[in-house]
């Protein structure tokens, strides 16, 4: 029998029929008991009653005589007797004849059982003995006669069901007794028969099906014994295990089969069981695990051992363990494992999915695993260059601020920020001056140098919030967040001032830039980016006309000033299309002897509606509208031809200056299309003079000599226009092939009283014939002026004190005058 | 006017009180004595006792006679307790029917002396009674000696007996058997009196000397038909060989014990015995304490002590007091 022995907590066969027919006996039995019971106690009512009804016709005789001789205590004793001797509780009896005697229906007595089941005279007064009477389970009552037939009385009997439950109790102890030592018997009978007769051929079975192969298929047939049901069995067991070896040997075939297709798969593919088993693997697994002396039993290894190396189970901190979390979540995962070593990485990408068994319960996972190291490093690089174009999208190429894309984004934050916390925000907007002229005059190349220097210096100065943006060409804004003090944006805006006033040096080049700053603030001036950047950068033109290097605040005039400039555009285009330009003439005085000299060719702008402008009025806007080159080749044609129709008609225009602007000089075609102008006017090219400023030479001065050359060799002469006012350098101005040099009225103002400007002046003059070049002083206003100038050497005088500038009409009529009044010494306009 | 208004009152009040208290005291002084049957002398000389005493101690006294019948018996005690006397003497006709007398006058809260026989309840005041065993043993200590003396100590002793239901007849069935028994004497049959009349004596005692050859002595545990027992021993020839024993006494045996017809008798004090009963219930109804059971001595009177016991045995026994005057 020990064959029919395990360690299961299922209950064996032998004890699971002694349950049964435990039950069975137990239950048979209890009805059986529960019946004789029944049986019983009606047997004991019946035999109670009938007792009852013995000891009343008993006493009914007996009591009869005694009554008709009124022997009364005679039949209480006989009463008393019955009930010690019969388990009665009561007997009362009415006594007819007594009840005469005493004048009553009848006298009433007899005997009753207290509690303690003493026999205590009945007393008709008492209650509690009526009322026990009352309870009683059973009572009779009878007549009681004499032999004539005359009744005496009457007698009740009263029983209760003491005495019945008292004996069935006594029943009960006795059917359980009984029902016990039966069950036990029967019990025991039971069980030896199924010991014999149905646990040993079953052991047997089990023995035969014991003794099985690897695969746990019994080895030996299943022996016929027993029982007809378990020869049954044993045949059917037979049938069953052939059954089965034929079905393991196909599912060997299919589990081949089933590792050949997984074998083909090149990805490592393993089965882990709960308890890290690895149930099944492919080819590709085991050229992960080639290494076996990890295992420690090959016929079962664990998942770490082949996939990690490791002797215990990964504690999942480095790496997520797939069996763990499948288990746990009862769903398909994808990890992402770095088995690499050191700083190699190699990243494999294991997808799990659980594995379930027949009742639905998780028992392990599927796991095959990828690796993407490749796929990873493409993954790596595809996201740095779409980092790099990111970048490049919002930030400028050249000097790697953000352009205008990040600069609206971090415009629009901004605002947003400084709505939501209450505070101010200032935009700058700079623009460099001269920028222009150098990237026309040394080149993109250089400009570039320039714009990177700028940046770094800006950088330098702003605060790492700030944000330095560049918009495109020369332009750069600055949006300073968090403002505490508007004056802060002052600062800022002069040390920029003071750092882009130093010299940037291009290839031992110093070349000088300012800038001209216009600061645009929120929520005073407005709270959207368009409206912040329009108002910076109208307060940045007023800047520019504020005579640049300079920084100004937006302020309402600004918009109004924006809107005639973009008028004032318009007319512009409208004014070179009408010819509303006119050329006026200032005369160039020999101050000492008031003889004309030359005239210097300025532009009016005779506007229908405006009137007479000056050039400050539009030269700005033509500058950056691009009209000023063709003012300019205007005004150069003009005063040309009308000079060479002076001289033609026999006056003596003397010397005609026209200003060159540093655009004119930056046109490829200049020098062609001014050769083609001096053939086109006849205009003496001796007589031509053009004035170039300090700043126009000094912002690419290599390439303004050159281009000076070429124009000096055609023959006009070259003057140097506002000097004293730049930043000269004297070993340039040696190299230019210049033939004068004209003093800014700056310096003549203060003549003769200020020291200062009447020393420099003095030194100008003392350079200037020191170089050999004529010189000539513009603005002079006053008498003192003109005798300090000629008789410090500077005898060419312009200015208001002869003649400020004057139509061709005026200037024709002066230069008749001048040719019959060549005498007068000062003439008067 | 206002005066006499008042006092005219109290006086009416005072006349019915007493008037009151009078019939109280009338009630309260009635007695009733129940007696089984005059005509036997002993309850008559009783009766006489308890009127006796009835009369010394101011008690108004009614005696009835229940004839030796049960109904009779519980009539008188209904009517007593239907009249509320104050209190009931009763010697009962049997102890058991006593029982049921008792039962019925405790109802009613209403006093009762048993004066002899003896009730097989115990509601009663006080039991006077005779100590019937010792009288029986001293009376057969008499007879075993007289035996002896006469060398009839082999011979058989007979009983007619009074009922032996009641506890006096057994009592003095035992004194006697046990005198009996330390004298080594054999008992020969014991009949119970049923109807109490001198044949009925005779045909008893005829009985047990025709059943008993060596019958040598008849104890008759009563007195009055003493003389059915002679009849029946003078009638089998056997006068002098077989001796007559009676129970209490008949005015007679103060010839017939001298002379040796009567061996001797066990004289009870019927007389004394009714005085007491009296007194016991006049002691209760005045509240004092007294014994439950009172016995009484009982007298062996024998011809060696009858001479010397003639004035008690006159008065206490016989109650002929009066005939002293």
């Amino acid at each position: 029998m020990k064959f029919l022995k395990n360690n299961s907590k299922k209950k064996s066969l032998y004890v699971t029929l002694g349950i049964i027919i435990g039950t069975a006996v137990g239950i048979i039995t209890s009805f059986h008991a529960t019946y004789d019971y029944l049986v019983l106690k009606n047997k004991i009512v019946h035999e109670m009653k009938n007792n009852s009804k013995l000891t009343a016709e008993s006493l009914q005789k007996n009591i009869a005589t005694l009554m008709a001789s009124y022997s009364v205590n005679e039949y209480e004793n006989l009463i008393r007797n019955e009930i010690q001797n019969r388990d009665i509780f009561a007997i009362i009896v009415e006594d007819y004849n007594m009840g005469e005697i005493l004048g009553e229906t009848s006298y009433i007595s007899g005997k009753i059982r207290d509690e303690k089941l003493n026999i205590l005279d009945y007393d008709e007064q008492d209650t509690l003995q009526n009322k026990q009477l009352q309870e009683t389970y059973y009572s009779e009552h009878y007549d009681i006669q004499n032999v004539q037939g005359k009744k005496l009385g009457k007698i009740a009997i009263y029983t209760t069901n003491d005495s019945i439950n008292e004996e069935l109790n006594l029943t009960i102890i006795h059917t359980v007794i009984n029902t016990i030592i039966i069950s036990l018997l029967l019990a025991l009978a039971l069980f030896t028969s199924i010991r014999f007769f149905i646990l040993k051929p079953l052991s047997n079975i089990v023995r035969a099906i014991s003794l099985s192969d690897e695969n746990g298929i019994p080895t030996q047939a299943i022996p016929d014994e027993g029982a007809l049901e378990i020869s049954i069995l044993s045949n059917t067991m037979n049938t069953m295990i052939g059954s089965i070896k034929n079905s393991s040997a196909t599912l060997n075939e299919h589990h081949k089969y089933l590792q050949s297709i997984i074998n083909g798969i090149s990805d490592p593919i393993m089965v882990i069981r709960e308890d890290y088993t690895v149930e099944l693997m492919n080819n590709a697994t085991r050229k992960i695990a080639k290494n076996m002396d990890m295992v420690a039993d090959p016929a079962h290894p664990k998942c770490y051992e082949i996939s990690h190396h490791r002797t215990t189970p990964c504690d999942g901190v480095e790496h997520l363990c797939p069996l763990k979390e499948v288990m746990r979540l009862k769903k398909n995962i994808t990890v992402l494992h770095d088995h690499g070593e050191g700083t190699t990485s190699h990243f494999v990408e294991l997808s799990s999915s659980p594995l379930f068994d027949t009742n639905g319960v998780c028992v392990g996972i599927i796991e095959s695993a990828r690796d993407i190291t490749a796929h990873i490093k493409a993954q790596d690089e595809l996201r740095k260059q779409k980092s790099s174009l990111h970048f490049q999208a919002s930030h400028d190429a050249l000097t790697g601020l953000a352009n205008r894309v990040l600069f609206d984004e971090r415009l629009e934050k901004s605002i947003a920020f400084s709505k939501r916390n209450e505070t101010k925000m200032a935009l700058l907007f700079i623009d460099l001056d001269h920028f222009k002229e150098i990237n026309d005059s040394l080149g993109h190349k250089a400009g570039d140098k320039v714009l990177k220097s700028v940046t770094l210096r800006l950088n330098e100065i702003i605060r790492k919030e700030d944000t330095l943006a560049r918009l495109g060409g020369d332009e750069f804004t600055i949006i300073m967040e968090g403002l505490k003090d508007v004056q802060d944006a002052s600062i800022l805006a002069q040390k920029i001032l003071l750092a882009l006033t130093e010299p940037i040096m291009l290839n031992n080049i110093e070349v000088y830039i300012g800038c001209s700053i216009g600061i645009s603030l929120y929520p005073e001036n407005g709270d959207t980016p368009q409206d912040l950047l329009k108002y910076a950068d109208a307060a940045m033109y007023k800047a520019k006309d504020e005579g640049r290097n300079n920084f100004q605040y937006y302020s309402a005039e600004m918009t109004e000033q924006a809107f005639e400039r973009v008028e004032m555009e318009t007319k512009l285009r409208g004014g070179l299309k009408n010819k509303e330009f006119v050329v006026y003439y200032q005369p160039q005085i020999d101050g000492t002897n008031g003889s004309l000299s030359g005239m210097e060719a300025l532009v009016r702008w005779q506007s229908p509606s405006m009137g007479l402008l000056s050039p400050s009025k539009f030269l700005p806007i033509a500058e950056t509208t691009g009209l000023l080159i063709e003012l300019d080749r205007f005004v150069m044609k003009s005063a040309m031809t009308q000079h060479a129709k002076w001289h033609k008609e026999g006056l003596n225009p003397g010397v005609l200056a026209m200003n060159l602007t540093v655009k004119q000089l930056q046109q490829k075609d200049f020098l062609p299309m001014l050769e083609a102008l001096i053939k086109e006017t006849h205009c003496c090219v001796e007589h031509i003079e053009l004035e170039v400023t300090e700043g126009q030479i000094m912002t690419n001065p290599t390439k303004a000599i050159e281009i000076l050359k070429g124009i000096s060799e055609l023959g006009v002469k070259l003057a140097v226009d506002d000097f004293g006012t730049g930043y000269s350098s004297l070993s340039y101005l040696k190299k230019l092939p210049i033939n004068k040099l004209k003093i800014d009225q700056s310096f003549i103002h203060g003549l003769p009283e200020d020291k200062k400007d009447a020393a420099l002046t003095k030194s100008i003059i003392a350079l200037a014939r020191n170089l050999n070049l004529s010189i000539i002083a513009e603005g002079v206003e006053t008498k003192e002026q003109k005798e300090f100038l000629v008789q410090n050497g500077c005898t060419s005088i312009q200015g208001y004190f002869y003649s400020r500038p004057i139509p061709a009409d005026e200037m024709q009529k002066f230069l008749s005058q001048a040719k019959t009044l060549l005498q007068s010494s000062i003439i008067q306009f | 006017m206002n005066i006499l208004k008042p006092l005219f009152g109290i006086t009416l009040l005072c006349f019915f009180t007493s008037l009151y208290a009078a019939e109280i005291q009338t009630i309260e002084k009635e007695l009733v004595y129940i007696v089984p049957d005059t005509r036997i002398e002993f309850w008559e000389i009783m009766a006489r006792g308890v009127q006796n005493k009835a009369d010394s101690l101011g008690y108004a006294l009614e005696v009835y006679i229940s004839h030796n019948d049960a109904k009779t018996e519980l009539q008188s005690v209904a009517k007593a307790l239907k009249e509320r006397v104050a209190g009931v003497i009763i010697s009962p006709t049997t102890s058991s029917a006593c029982a049921t007398i008792l039962k019925l006058a405790k109802k009613k809260n209403i006093p009762v002396v048993i004066s002899d026989i003896g009730s097989e309840g115990d509601e009663y005041v006080s039991y006077i009674s005779s100590n019937n065993k010792e009288g029986a043993y001293k009376l057969g200590k008499i007879l075993a000696k007289k035996l002896i003396e006469l060398g009839f100590n082999d011979g058989r002793v007979g009983i007619i007996a009074i009922p032996q239901k009641r506890l006096n007849g057994q009592a003095r069935t035992a004194g006697f058997m046990q005198a009996m028994d330390e004298a080594n004497i054999k008992g020969a049959d014991i009949k119970q009196q049923s109807t109490w009349s001198e044949e009925e004596t005779y045909t008893f005692s005829k009985e047990m000397i025709e059943a008993y050859p060596d019958l040598r002595a008849i104890w008759l545990q009563g007195s009055d038909r003493y003389k059915g027992a002679l009849r029946a021993i003078a009638h089998a020839g056997k006068k002098g060989e077989i001796l007559l024993l009676t129970f209490d006494a008949e005015p007679e045996f103060l010839e017939l014990i001298p002379s040796g017809v009567v061996v001797a008798s066990a004289m009870q004090q019927p007389y004394l015995m009714g005085q007491e009963a009296v007194l016991a219930m006049d002691k209760h109804l005045r509240g004092e304490a007294l014994e439950k059971n009172i016995q009484l001595p009982i007298l062996a009177i024998s011809a060696e002590n009858i001479e010397q016991m003639l004035p008690i045995i006159k008065k206490n026994v016989l109650g002929i007091e009066k005939i002293k005057k």
